[in-house]
């Protein structure tokens, strides 16, 4: 019996021993970083880019694959940055979450960093706005991509029929080149976005679209309240409102659990459906050659549109600040994480990532890149940048992007109309952020 | 003072019951009251709340009782477990038991066939269950309604809320047959051979013997299976996601929108508490209406 105890006592003190060795080894070896990233297009850029970053910066990176679906990923991240287990560096999946997390004193303030970094004086002045907290103007992001967001319609199918491509100028115009669609191709002309099974691409890749459209308009007033009671957004529902009075947009397939893979995966490239709002990423994963399903030479094929204003003014692009690196607040070695966020930052990750996932490099010298003329059509889109169009919003937008996509259900199934819609999303608004939220003057 | 040997020996049950008492305390008790006290918070996983949460009294169940999806939700969940659990399960399952209690060839081999899906995860049922009813040409149920000359169909778009019935009670036959069979195998024989010997049909046989005789059992099938049925999650999250337009939102999918979609962990833990006092209230229905002592 002692025989047994005695050697495992032998061996307790031989691994005793054998850390002070160790130990020493790992003093001289790399720290290691843990670097949050989903979706195999994301991974595969970043894996390519993992040794170079590596050697960069003198450390170790721990790539931990999360869930692909941006929301699976957000509400695991979120879970963990409650947790205080998350990563030292992740992604924010949209601008429009950041405020959010920095309120919630997750992210760490970048501030001080950025004016010291180089990249940021090329960023476009509205990528720097939405960079920073609104409640409190410091920075807790480093954009790298950035989402130029249009309307992309069959150029092939629509001269075939011999209907108008030229810019609509109002919405009004749209519509009506919509009911054109309609009655010569007896196809669905329009997607915008809507539902709950849609989630915050409800808001994102539709309602915002709308709202955008008043040139006058911003979703906050100075105190930071919501303006859900105004004129633009009873008239953003009007247009929701139009398109299901009149059966100009597919409503079925937006009530399933996926409801962009039918309109978006198959429609679309099948030709049953026209014009959809898109970012530049559609051109490459949702129908470029080798996504899984391709338009067939998508250059001459699909073309865009810049989103019509409400009133005539002059049609504007959208730009959202996707998929911006942050650093944990509870990262153990906040330091040197930060210094991954800024090179994660520079053009040549930047143009990595764009080429796979079809978003333009956030920083304007990108240009200057000696890969830039890789991106090809993307270009086009990057030259759009300094005159892009966004609208701010601040903490709660989570709660105005479910009222959003509930307020659009309500309509698309018709349960509500434009005004019931409204009154909707502002009541949804002041029930999860309270009536001082909400700005209700009209 | 030397204790007696009774006091001893209630001491050792206590204490045999301490591990049991103990686990229940942590993993049951204890989240069940906290998930009280954060439903009195605004607590939330994002926002200036998620860093500092404040008492908010009882408005969570304020706007709880006034959310039409709410109690959308509530019926639909009734709606889930009544067709799966109470009718679907317990019928086909009691058919199950009551067919394999005779004497048949193969019978361990239906028995198997009857088991299999409780043996399956829930996710992966989910996940199986969206292969059968696949839009388009490619779904097996599709593939099958086109041998009789019927059209593809969009099964969870159509019928939602009765396709994840038939799922749920495709899951859970197997556990009806189990519990129902033991219930069946614990009646003495000597009843029936009694009432045969008295002339009694086997309709007879099976209202006024085997029918009272089982009622302890069904209700504790009843009362197990409403109250798990109740709970459900992956399995509905998997196929529909609640959808469409809310069609199949149960409690549970309710609840994990609310606190892990629009991350509002105080509103979530306000349906969580009043989704465990309407599990509550329906045991307690089950033990008054059917008298039986638990």
């Amino acid at each position: 019996m002692f025989k047994y105890v005695y050697s495992l006592l032998a061996v307790v003190a031989l691994n005793a021993s054998v850390p002070a060795n160790v130990l020493a080894q790992d003093l001289a070896k790399k720290s290691t970083l843990v670097i949050a990233e989903h979706r195999a297009a994301r991974l595969e850029a970043l894996y390519s880019l993992q040794d170079k970053l590596e050697q960069q910066l003198g450390v170790q990176l721990k790539i931990v694959e999360y869930p692909a679906p941006a929301q699976d990923y957000f509400t695991k991240l979120v879970t963990e940055l409650r947790a205080g287990n998350a990563p030292d560096v992740f992604t924010i999946p949209r601008d429009l979450q950041l405020d959010d997390l920095a309120a919630a004193g997750y992210l760490v303030d970048l501030s001080g960093a950025m004016e010291n970094w180089d990249g940021y004086q090329h960023l476009p002045e509205l990528i720097k706005l939405l960079s920073k907290g609104s409640f409190d103007g410091h920075n807790y992001a480093v954009p790298s991509i950035v989402a130029v967001e249009q309307l992309y319609y069959r150029h092939d199918l629509l001269e075939q029929a011999g209907i108008s491509t030229a810019q609509p100028t109002s919405w009004d115009d749209l519509l009506n080149r919509a009911r054109q669609i309609k009655h010569v191709t007896g196809q669905f002309p329009l997607l915008f976005p809507a539902g709950l099974t849609w989630g915050m691409g409800s808001y994102t890749e539709g309602y915002r679209y709308l709202l955008a459209g008043f040139a006058d308009y911003q979703l906050l007033d100075q105190q930071g309240r919501y303006r859900l009671g105004e004129k633009a957004p009873l008239e953003a529902f009007k247009f929701y409102q139009t398109l299901v009075d009149e059966q100009l947009m597919p409503i079925k397939p937006l009530l399933n659990p996926e409801p962009w893979v039918i309109p978006k995966y198959e429609m679309f490239p099948k030709g049953q459906l026209m014009i959809t709002t898109c970012g530049t990423w559609c051109r490459v994963f949702d129908w470029g050659e080798n996504s899984r399903n391709p338009i067939a030479n998508i250059e001459q094929a699909v073309g865009t549109w810049k989103i019509p204003s409400a009133d005539g003014s002059d049609p504007f692009v959208l730009a959202s600040m996707v998929y911006a690196w942050a650093v944990n607040a509870k990262s153990r070695q906040a330091d040197l994480a930060i210094k991954l966020a800024l090179a994660l930052g520079d053009n040549d990750v930047a143009i990595t990532y764009a080429q796979k996932l079809g978003n333009v490099p956030a920083r304007l010298d990108a240009e200057l890149h000696p890969d830039y003329a890789s991106l090809g059509i993307l270009a086009q889109a990057h030259k759009l940048l300094p005159r892009a169009r966004a609208l701010r919003t601040t903490v709660g937008s989570n709660a105005v992007m479910a009222g959003v996509a509930r307020a659009t259900e309500a309509v698309i199934i018709g349960r509500e109309d434009a005004a019931g819609a409204q009154q909707l999303l502002e009541d949804y608004v002041s029930s999860v952020l309270g009536d001082e939220a909400v700005s209700r003057n009209q | 003072m030397a204790m007696s040997f009774e006091r001893k020996r209630q001491l050792g049950y206590r204490m045999m019951m301490a591990p049991a008492l103990i686990l229940m305390g942590a993993f049951i008790v204890f989240p069940a009251f906290y998930a009280f006290s954060l439903s009195l918070t605004n607590d939330a996983l994002l926002g200036f709340a998620a860093k500092e949460s404040s008492f908010v009294g009882l408005r969570n169940f304020s706007r709880l009782f006034s959310d039409p999806l709410f109690w959308n939700s509530l019926k639909v969940t009734l709606i889930f477990v009544i067709g799966s659990a109470v009718i679907g399960q317990f019928v086909l399952g009691f058919a199950a038991a009551v067919c394999l209690q005779r004497e048949i060839k193969y019978k361990s081999i239906f028995n198997a066939i009857i088991c299999l899906p409780n043996a399956v995860p829930e996710m992966v049922v989910g996940f199986l269950w969206i292969s059968m009813y696949a839009s388009g040409d490619y779904g097996t149920l599709n593939r099958i309604v086109a041998w009789f000359g019927v059209d593809p169909q969009q099964w969870l778009y159509t019928f939602p809320l009765f396709s994840i019935i038939i799922v749920n009670t495709w899951r859970g036959i197997a556990f009806s047959m189990i519990l129902l069979t033991s219930g069946l195998a614990s009646i003495p024989k000597d009843i029936y051979e009694a009432a045969r010997v008295d002339g009694a049909t086997d309709k007879q046989i099976f209202m006024r013997i085997t029918l009272p005789m089982m009622m302890p059992t069904i209700f504790l099938y009843m009362f197990v299976s409403t109250v798990t049925t109740f709970a459900i999650f992956g399995l509905v999250y998997t196929l529909s996601r609640g959808g469409p337009a809310n069609s199949t939102e149960i409690l549970g999918i309710y609840i994990y929108n609310q606190s892990f979609t629009s991350f509002q962990l105080g509103y979530g833990a306000a349906v969580a508490v009043v989704s465990l006092v309407v599990s509550m209230l329906i045991g307690f229905l089950y033990v008054r209406a059917l008298k039986v002592e638990v």
